[in-house]
Order: C-alpha cells, then sequence, then structure tokens
C-alpha cells in the first residue's frame, strides 16, 4: 500500500484550498459578489487549517529533532 | 407513549418483508470483510429512491443495525472485523473459535447484540423526543452553528488527524455550494450543465465509501484464511450463561449508549472502551485476550447499544452520533425529510414508523442471526476481487438508477477516484459527505442571519451571542483543541 509522507500532504492540501480559494473569488454583480462569500470563507478556511498542517509538521520534526540531539549528547 | 401507536405500521406486508431481507441482507454484508456498516449503507441509499419515504428508512435502519453485528462473525471465524465496530470482538471471539467454541461466542455475539441494540433503541425512543421540544426554540444562527459542529465533530473524532478532518469538512462545505445559492439564485462553479442541481448526494455517497474501497480491495493480496468447523452448541445453555453475565451486559450497554448520544463518535470506540472497562472491573483480567466469553460479551453489547442512540442527535439536531449516521442523513434528505426539531410534528408517522422497525429489527436479527451465522461463512470466502466487481456494479447501478443519469455516474466515480487519491494522504470520507449534506443548511441559514442581523447589531454579534450560540462554538473550540492536543500527545510518546 502507498502512503505518503508530511511534506507531501501539505503540497496537496496546499494546491487543493488554492485551487478552491482562486475559484471562489470570482467578482461581478454585487448579488454574485454575496453568493460567493461562503465558499470564500470556506476555501480561506482550509488555506488557514494548511498553514497550520505546515506548521504542525515544523514542530513534529523540531521534537524528532530535539530528542535525535538530546540522545546524542546523553 | 407517542411511538406505540405507529408501531401497527411496521406489521404490514410490505414492511415487514423490507424489514426481513434488510436484516437478513445486513448480517451478511456485515459478515462479508470490506464491507462496512457505513459502506452498505451508502450502497443501498440509491435503491431506496423508488420506495416510500418509511419503507426506504425500514431497509437502511435495518441494514445499519444487522451490520453491525453481523460483523461479529468474521471477526470471531476470520479475526478479520467485519466493521470497525467489531474490532473489539477479535480479542476473545477469535481465541474462542481457536478452542472450538466458535457457535458459542456467535451464540453471545448475537445475545448480546440483541439486548444491547433493545436497550439503545429504548433510550433512542424516550430521549428523542426530550431533545426535540428543546430544540424548536433554535434560529437561524443556532442552526448555522449545529450545521458547523456536526462537521466539526465528525471531522475531529472520524479521522486520524484533526487538521486533516477539519480540511475535509470544508472541502465538503465547498463542494455542497457548486450549482444554484437557493437564497440569491446565483450560479456557482458550474463548469458543465451536469452540475448546474448540484452535486448530487447520492453520487457522492456513494462514490466517496464505495469507490475508495474498491480500489483498496484490489490492492491488497488475497490472503490464505483459517477457518473452524462449528462445534455443536445448544443455544438454551448459551442464552442461560449470556443472561448470567449481568456486569457485561450492563458495561456494555451503558458504555454504548453514552458513546452513541456524543456526536461523532463510532462503534468502534464503544466496543474497544467497554472491552476495557470490563477487563478492569474483572476478578481476573488475565483471562481476557485467550476465549473469555464476557469480552465477547461486553464489546458486542456496547457496539449495537451505541445504535439507537447514535441517532437521537441525528433525528433531533441533524448533527449525526456517527458516520453510518451521517450517510443515512443524506437517506432521509433524498426523501424530502429534514430531520430537526420538527420532525416529530410535520413527519411524525415516518419518524415514529422508522424508530419501531428498529426496535423490531433487534428480535429478527436475533433470530436470522442465530440461524445464518453457518451460511454467512461461505460469504466471507468470497474472493477480494469479486467483492470489488460486486461493489462496483451495485454503486454504478444505484446511482445511475437514481435520475437515470450517466453524468451522476461519472460524478460518482470522479469522486470516488480523488477520494481514493487523497486516502493515501490521511484524509478521510465521513467529514466530506457531512459537508456535503449540512452544507446547504449552513449556507441557507447562514444567509438568513444576515438578513436578521443586518437590520439589527450585525452578522458578527447576531452569530456570537446568546448562551446557545456560545455553548455550541465552545464545543467546536474544545473538540478541535481537545483533538490537536492529543494527537501531539501521541506523537511526543512515539518520539
Amino acid at each position: 500500500m502507498i502512503n505518503f509522507g508530511n511534506k507531501s500532504v501539505i503540497f496537496v492540501s496546499l494546491l487543493i484550498a488554492g485551487l478552491l480559494f482562486y475559484l471562489s473569488f470570482y467578482s461581478g454583480t454585487s448579488k454574485e459578489i454575496q453568493a460567493y462569500l461562503f465558499p470564500r470563507t470556506v476555501s480561506t478556511i482550509m488555506l488557514i487549517v494548511t498553514v497550520f498542517l505546515f506548521y504542525q509538521n515544523l514542530e513534529i520534526n523540531f521534537l524528532k529533532e530535539k530528542e535525535r540531539l538530546l540522545q546524542f549528547f546523553h | 407513549m407517542e411511538f406505540l401507536n405507529y408501531f401497527g405500521e411496521v406489521f404490514t406486508f410490505t414492511n415487514m418483508l423490507i424489514l426481513v431481507l434488510g436484516t437478513v441482507g445486513g448480517l451478511l454484508l456485515g459478515a462479508a470483510p470490506g464491507l462496512s456498516p457505513t459502506m452498505a449503507v451508502a450502497l443501498l441509499i440509491p435503491f431506496t429512491f423508488h420506495m416510500t419515504a418509511e419503507q426506504g428508512l425500514i431497509m437502511l435502519g435495518s441494514v445499519y443495525t444487522a451490520t453491525v453485528a453481523g460483523g461479529a462473525i468474521s471477526a470471531i471465524l476470520l479475526k478479520i472485523p467485519g466493521a470497525p465496530a467489531n474490532i473489539a470482538t477479535v480479542m476473545d471471539g477469535y481465541p474462542l473459535a481457536q478452542q472450538n467454541r466458535s457457535k458459542e461466542a456467535l451464540h453471545y455475539c448475537f445475545i448480546s447484540s440483541f439486548i444491547g441494540g433493545v436497550i439503545g433503541i429504548l433510550v433512542l425512543i424516550f430521549f428523542t423526543p426530550l431533545l426535540a421540544n428543546f430544540a424548536l426554540e433554535f434560529g437561524p444562527s443556532h442552526m448555522f452553528w449545529i450545521a458547523i459542529l456536526g462537521v466539526t465533530v465528525i471531522a475531529t473524532l472520524d479521522s486520524g488527524s484533526t487538521l486533516k478532518g477539519l480540511f475535509s469538512g470544508c472541502l465538503g462545505l465547498w463542494l455542497a455550494t457548486i450549482g444554484y445559492d437557493d437564497v440569491l439564485g446565483v450560479e456557482r462553479f458550474v463548469v458543465d450543465p451536469v452540475f448546474s442541481g448540484g452535486i448530487n448526494i447520492i453520487a457522492a455517497l456513494v462514490g466517496l465509501f464505495a469507490i475508495p474501497q474498491v480500489f483498496s480491495l484490489l490492492e491488497k493480496k488475497t490472503e490464505k484464511l483459517d477457518q473452524f468447523q462449528m462445534e455443536y452448541k445448544s443455544l438454551l445453555s448459551s442464552l442461560r450463561y449470556n443472561f448470567s453475565r449481568i456486569k457485561a451486559l450492563s458495561i456494555g450497554s451503558v458504555v454504548g449508549i453514552v458513546v452513541g448520544l456524543i456526536p461523532g463518535a463510532g462503534g468502534q470506540i464503544a466496543g474497544l472502551v467497554s472491552y476495557d472497562q470490563i477487563k478492569k472491573l474483572s476478578n481476573d483480567p488475565s483471562k481476557f485476550g485467550k476465549g473469555e466469553p464476557d469480552g465477547v460479551i461486553a464489546a458486542e453489547s456496547a457496539n449495537n447499544a451505541m445504535v439507537g442512540p447514535s441517532l437521537v442527535p441525528l433525528l433531533t439536531l441533524s448533527v449525526p452520533g456517527s458516520p453510518t449516521a451521517a450517510v443515512l442523513l443524506g437517506g432521509l434528505l433524498i426523501h424530502g425529510i429534514f430531520p430537526g426539531p420538527d420532525l416529530f410534528i410535520t413527519h411524525a408517522k415516518v419518524a415514529w414508523t422508522f424508530i419501531d422497525s428498529l426496535l423490531v429489527a433487534q428480535f429478527i436479527m436475533l433470530i436470522f442471526g442465530l440461524y445464518i451465522s453457518g451460511l454467512a461463512r461461505h460469504v466471507i470466502k468470497t474472493p477480494k476481487n469479486y467483492m470489488a466487481g460486486i461493489i462496483t456494479v451495485l454503486a454504478i447501478f444505484g446511482t445511475y438508477s437514481v435520475q437515470n443519469s450517466f453524468a451522476d455516474v461519472i460524478v460518482m466515480l470522479s469522486l470516488g477516484t480523488f477520494m481514493y487519491f487523497i486516502s493515501k494522504f490521511g484524509f478521510t470520507a465521513a467529514p466530506i459527505v457531512l459537508g456535503i449534506i449540512l452544507g446547504p443548511i449552513a449556507e441557507t441559514n447562514f444567509t438568513q442571519a444576515k438578513i436578521i442581523a443586518d437590520t439589527q447589531d450585525g452578522i458578527i454579534n447576531y452569530l456570537i451571542t446568546g448562551g446557545l450560540n456560545l455553548t455550541m462554538i465552545g464545543i467546536c473550540i474544545l473538540s478541535i483543541a481537545y483533538g490537536t492536543y492529543s494527537e501531539f500527545k501521541t506523537v511526543k510518546q512515539k518520539i
């Protein structure tokens, strides 16, 4: 079974969120802009979640590195 | 005692036939490894489309209850849980089979499932009207937060990662905006006329749950499986022993009810928690894992006791108690029934007939479960590639038959392939499905709330003030925070 690593997860999330964010920023009449408010909000939240995923990945890598160094010095 | 008024509806010839077929089919589907209750219900939804609302829901409800119990057959005989809810059953069920006590284990499994199931449905009967009366006071802002709460809770509990679950939930909410905006009548993201009506719920349900499973079945190698011969065991002695295990039955039923009432938790949590509790409270915990009947009794009574209560938040607040309940929500919507506070007023007959049928389904499940345990041994031997073929045919035929639309089949296959691809990155289907189902509810109520708020203090004030709004926002934040915290704790422990 194929399973991808953390970096590729962030890349795919960014790709999906970015595409949906781009599609959601359709500008037209004021009625259309209002109708796009919900997808715009949702895609923005998706981008924020992707940033958090990236931060979580950094944090995990930091913890792993810290543990490796601690073991090295002990 | 309103439920008694509609009991007669269950016993009409057609409804009873559907109930028996649904229960027997559910037991066999549950026994087949790889067919979870969620997927079985999703696959059957298209076939209920041409039935009346009562008949459709009776079919889906009986399949839901029976697949949870049927999953124990392969758990006991093959050490492969037929459904995630049966993971805990493997721990003592399989060792019992190894000791040539497989029939005894199956007896305990169906008797305990019956007891747990009946207690769970009684909770559903008595709790639902109470919660529905309370929920009648909900306005657009509350309904908006309920939809968001449903997506958040499923996202944080069903997925291995809270952030990935939230991402999936948002993806579902975004997909739900394809098509015409209900309030403003504006067309959005309609790249092809196929999407003008939005994404068909059935195509989404079947595609997201069934197609990735087909790919997974094909990518795994077929293993040679051990099987045990059935010994002779008197049903009467099993019944006597089972009813004497009051402690295991009580722990299983109570844990099942509590877990079921928590939105988002599933059968596997109920089974594992009750197994853990009975082991801790046992006089001799060392017996567990080596063929202790109490392990099977507690796990099976818990996962079936969870079924009824998991429908309480679904029927009263539209917040599903489990991933399968989320799929059932799709089944209710295609019959034009929107669960919520006024369900027992506007669709009292449908709602009570459905609940009553679940109670009758427990009795049918007990009778047929004990009888067909032997027959199910042949079903669980079906090679995986045959199973994949059967699922594909059912998925295509079912999706096409709803609107006689080939476009729906294309949408179903595309969503399924996309789901299989993103499942490799750890994203799960349940939050996406719930996002698609609850998306229109969230958006419509958000727009209505905005219209009301524009005449008052503005949208922010309208959405975040009031005790009920704040409670729901608090639960959303707490479930995300707790999910992220537990993940970090697990990662730290692993490192």
